[in-house]
């Protein structure tokens, strides 16, 4: 635990001290904004979020593989991963301080967009518990997307590659959660199929958790999605060893 | 296992396969170290030494063979954590977080032990006060050298593991590094080290091993791998006519046990310099061969590996 902790600290300096992390930061942010504000109040009945947290699926496969790209991309590239290996820190331990830290990051752009709902909660009728629960969502949404770019950067010493690789599985995983590739598919393959298939995107369970519906099954899937792709993390770097 | 032995190499392998060509990095390597010696690895670049140095610091897994480091194996999860709180590594090519300062790398090396070193401590046995508050990226080859030995010490490890420490350093930042590994040794420390530096194998070594294509071709303190060859001394010729000669000509000298070169160059390895150098003197001389060139040494590790494989230790690319 203490090396993961040290892991941790040290990926959050990074990503503090780093006018990248402030660049897309500001980016991110202001796409949510951007994106996200207008229809926020109807002239009549409560004021709705939807528009804003609709746009987290899209907005952050677009910007979340810009996070995670570095993550062991460049450790590979400036050969600090190999240092970090001869320390007693194991591959699970280095996973877990890095998934943690963009984990946190991104938690904290999330809680810079607090003020959206806290503003609108001042001059309109607003439910907090679908608020909360849309939040609960993207940070989850936002673990399994770290965990597939986290998974992406193993693969190349090269960023962009990572970027790409990541927003191409993070594109395919968003599609396969939607109405319209869904229907598509029901006509090409068998109904079980496009079903797990359809099963397989977090869109789909991002959407049921941030309506408000607590169901046991959307956290226990985002937990085997994000367990599934770090563990990919571990073989990748783990086999690396064994071939040299 | 052996307590008086730090590393047990009993048969190592290292296959790396890239697609279907197959190259073999280590072949059927047997070597002991013993606790408390710096031991010398050996060979030109690409012998096959890094890949058995990052076996025994736990960085690859051979493909076949036994490794024990501190009577421990790697491949048990529990003994691989262990070995590292215990081992001391300095990569050949060491990159540093280039925004972080000598002092702050430490630090962060330092945390993942419950015990060893202040970071202070380590920063002074290499001798880098005035650039402790110093980004890594803004410091010499030297430098950069020396903080990764301060990393490998940092945790007060058993044994240390340096690969090619000074490797491009100026004469200098050598000797600094000669001492820091030279003190390790007199606090207990065992040390295995790899270089393609003689003089610093000769000056540091307790015992070396060379290695070409994987495998140990000798073994032996620096002394009495030396003295292996028949004759202590060298005397290198360069002169234009010197191949019509011919080297059986200078074999034929008195005193001279072996030649070897070409192309007007040739070393005459040599048991009695005073009585090899006249006659070949006067060799020369009667064949009114133009003398250009002529040095006289005393053999070195150098000259036990070209006696043994034909070939000089830089004569191969990098790899």
């Amino acid at each position: 635990m203490h090396e993961m902790v040290v892991i941790l600290r040290r990926e959050l300096k990074s990503y503090f001290l780093s006018p990248i992390a402030y660049v897309f930061g500001g980016l991110f942010l202001a796409a949510m904004m951007y994106f996200g504000t207008d229809r926020l109040f109807t002239p009549r009945g409560p004021a709705r979020l939807d528009s804003f947290f609709g746009n987290f699926p899209f907005l952050f496969l677009l910007f979340l593989p810009a996070l995670t790209m570095r993550l062991w991309a460049e450790e590979r590239k400036q050969g600090t991963l190999e240092l970090l290996m001869t320390f007693p820190v194991t591959v699970a331990q280095l996973i877990a301080g890095k998934f943690v830290a963009a984990l946190s990051f991104l938690a904290v752009l999330l809680l810079l967009t607090f003020g959206l709902p806290v503003t609108i909660g001042m001059f309109g009728e607003l439910d907090w518990g679908p608020v909360l629960c849309a939040y609960l969502a993207a940070l989850l949404m936002s673990g399994a997307y770290i965990a597939v770019g986290m998974f992406c950067s193993s693969l190349s010493r090269d960023q962009i590659i990572a970027l790409l690789v990541a927003l191409i599985v993070l594109l395919a995983l968003y599609l396969l959660g939607t109405p319209m590739v869904l229907v598509n598919l029901g006509g090409y393959l068998p109904e079980w199929m496009a079903a797990i298939l359809g099963g397989l995107s977090p869109y789909a369970y991002f959407s049921s958790i941030a309506r408000g519906v607590f169901d046991t099954r959307d956290f226990i899937y985002y937990l085997c999605f994000c367990g599934f792709f770090l563990y990919a993390n571990a073989l990748v770097l783990n086999g690396r060893r064994v071939r040299g | 296992m052996n307590d008086a032995l730090a590393i047990e190499l009993r048969g190592l392998r290292k296959e790396f396969r890239r697609g279907a060509l197959v190259t073999r990095a280590v072949d059927g390597l047997d070597l002991d170290v013993r606790r408390g010696e710096v031991f010398g690895l050996l060979g030109p670049n690409g012998a096959g030494k890094t890949t058995t140095v990052e076996i025994c610091e736990g960085l690859q897994t051979p493909t076949a063979g036994e490794v024990l480091v501190l009577g421990r194996r790697y491949s048990v999860r529990a003994e691989a954590l262990e070995l590292r709180r215990r081992i001391g590594v300095s990569l050949q090519e060491t990159r540093f977080f280039e925004k972080s300062t000598v002092r702050e790398i430490l630090e962060l090396f330092r945390s993942f032990y419950p015990a060893g070193r202040s970071v202070a401590e380590a920063i002074a046995i290499v001798a880098l006060e005035e650039k402790a508050d110093t980004r890594s990226v803004h410091l010499s080859g030297g430098q950069l050298q020396r903080l990764a030995v301060a990393t490998a010490l940092v945790s007060t490890p058993e044994l240390l593991f340096l690969d090619e420490p000074t490797t491009g350093l100026d004469p200098q930042s050598r000797r600094q590094l000669w001492e820091v590994v030279r003190e390790f040794r007199a606090g207990g420390g065992t040390v295995l080290l790899t270089t393609h530096y003689m003089e610093e194998a000769e000056q540091l070594c307790d015992r070396v091993a060379i290695i070409d294509h994987g495998r140990r071709i000798a073994l032996g303190t620096p002394r009495d791998l030396v003295a292996s060859i028949e004759g202590a001394h060298v005397v290198e010729v360069v002169a234009a006519g010197l191949d019509r000669l011919g080297a059986a000509r200078l074999a034929g000298l008195p005193a001279v046990t072996k030649v070897s070169g070409g192309d007007g160059a040739f070393a005459l390895t040599v048991s009695l310099p005073h009585v090899a150098m006249p006659a070949l003197l006067d060799l020369l001389q009667r064949e009114r061969v133009e003398l250009t060139g002529l040095k006289t040494r005393h053999t070195s590790l150098e000259d036990v590996f070209v006696n043994l494989t034909g070939r000089h230790l830089r004569d191969e690319g990098t790899t």
